[in-house]
């Protein structure tokens, strides 16, 4: 008996069918949904890189004293680092949808890179991207911790930089903050024109730029709200470092 | 049964076995000798071991008849499954194998990469032979797809899954390491 004969005694033997056909169906159709899926998500990946790159306080970036650390602080890396993921999903799902295997890796890589640049720009400019990396620090704890890195170059009393929050105001020229490393610190304020609108209160938390005193007290000679860029955006323009006075990156102050 | 290959295409044929498994015969019928050359001439294996790949092959086949896109040609389908099974089946076995090709075979291959004249191949059967054993077997499964089975680059890149690009460079690669080998 020739081969053929014998499979199909085999086959009528041992009652082998066909697998359904929506098994098949329901398989392509997951690998299509975890590719959009993928892609989706790097689109938000992009918009919200995008974004905290640009809310970065690059304007302090030439008063810093170590730009190097101020430079590897503004990377992203939990979404660079999340990117790279949906991107490896997106490549894994592409390759087993029906005609995947026609597709090299650069060409998908650079058609996600593409995709997601031009959407994620999109999504950027539409404000998605602040909103969502909003919506990740107040309601994914990790995320919360992750992203505190950014303050880390602000949390340098030394290099005159101080952040954190509000938990006592002494009168209009002095406050008592808390910094990220619980030390409590009493901020002169006096130096700093402030506008009428601004109305310090407990928990307000703050990015300050001044030097230190002495123990425990700092001097300020400017200061930001540390609130989202889009609360920002709506703030008046803040008065300039040192009231303008600066030579060779540094503050001339006078003081008496 | 009458014989409906002639006249009817691998997918009405696809469609056939679907509704009737006896009609399945007729598909096993067309591609049972060129498939069982194949898997011989890719694992190395002897007749009776060939065999039993390309019944698993065929019943693989029949499970999933429903996945068969016929955007692609059955013969494509058809090899990669068979290309599958042979290398899951050339796994398991951890036997030395020898690989034996006709003498068209080698002409067809001395000719496309070493430019041999046909008058010498008698000649250095043997070390063609030989210099196929020792390649790497994704540089020899490509190297047969191309001059021994004959199939064009679309055809091998959907047997293969690889894209047409990966396909050429392969190719390309496997004819150097061929001449390479031969010529040590």
């Amino acid at each position: 008996m020739d081969l053929s004969k014998k499979t199909l005694e085999k086959i009528t033997k041992e009652k082998i069918t066909p697998k359904p056909r929506y098994t098949f169906l329901i398989k392509n159709y997951l690998v299509w949904i975890g590719a959009g899926l993928s892609i989706f998500l790097g689109i938000q990946a992009v918009a919200i890189i995008i974004h905290l790159i640009k809310s970065q306080d690059w304007d302090i970036y030439e008063l810093v004293n170590n730009r190097g650390e101020f430079l590897i602080l503004s990377i992203p890396y939990f979404w660079l680092i999340s990117l790279g993921l949906f991107i490896f999903i997106a490549y894994y799902n592409i390759k087993h949808t029906k005609s995947g295997y026609k597709y090299k890796l650069s060409t998908i890589l650079i058609a996600y890179f593409a995709l997601t640049l031009v959407l994620g720009t999109l999504v950027y400019f539409i404000g998605l991207g602040e909103n969502l990396e909003d919506m990740f620090s107040k309601n994914v704890p990790i995320y919360g911790m992750i992203s505190q890195h950014r303050n880390q170059m602000w949390q340098h009393p030394e290099e005159g930089r101080l952040v954190g929050k509000i938990i006592e105001i002494k009168n209009e020229d002095l406050l008592r903050v808390e910094d990220y490393d619980r030390y409590k610190w009493l901020v002169d304020i006096s130096e700093i024109d402030l506008p009428d609108f601004v109305k310090f209160q407990i928990g307000m938390r703050l990015k300050i730029m001044g030097e230190i005193m002495g123990k425990n007290e700092f001097r300020a000679i400017m200061l930001r709200p540390d609130l989202p860029q889009r609360l920002l955006n709506k703030l008046p323009p803040p008065p300039p470092p040192c009231g303008g006075m600066k030579e060779n990156n540094n503050c001339i102050r006078n003081i008496n | 049964m009458v014989d409906k290959t002639e006249e009817t295409t691998d997918a009405d044929l696809v469609k056939l076995a679907l509704q009737n498994k006896e009609q399945f015969l007729l598909l096993m019928n067309k591609y049972e000798k060129p498939l069982l050359i194949y898997i011989i001439r890719i694992s190395g294996f002897n007749k009776e071991d060939a065999e039993d790949v390309l019944q698993e092959t065929f019943i693989n086949i029949y499970k999933n008849l429903n996945a068969y896109d016929d955007n692609l040609k059955f013969s494509s389908w058809a090899y990669r499954i068979a290309h599958n099974q042979t290398i899951t089946e050339f796994r398991k076995r951890k036997t030395r194998h020898y690989y034996y090709y006709e003498e068209k075979d080698l002409i067809n291959l001395a000719d496309s990469i070493i430019k041999v004249d046909n008058k010498s191949i008698s000649h250095i059967k043997v070390d063609i032979n030989q210099t196929f054993s020792k390649i790497p077997a994704k540089y020899r499964e490509i190297l047969i797809l191309k001059f021994v089975e004959g199939k064009d680059y679309k055809e091998i890149s959907d047997i293969l899954k690889k894209p047409l690009g990966t396909v050429a460079t392969l190719i390309n690669r496997a004819k150097k390491k061929f001449q390479a080998e031969f010529n040590k």
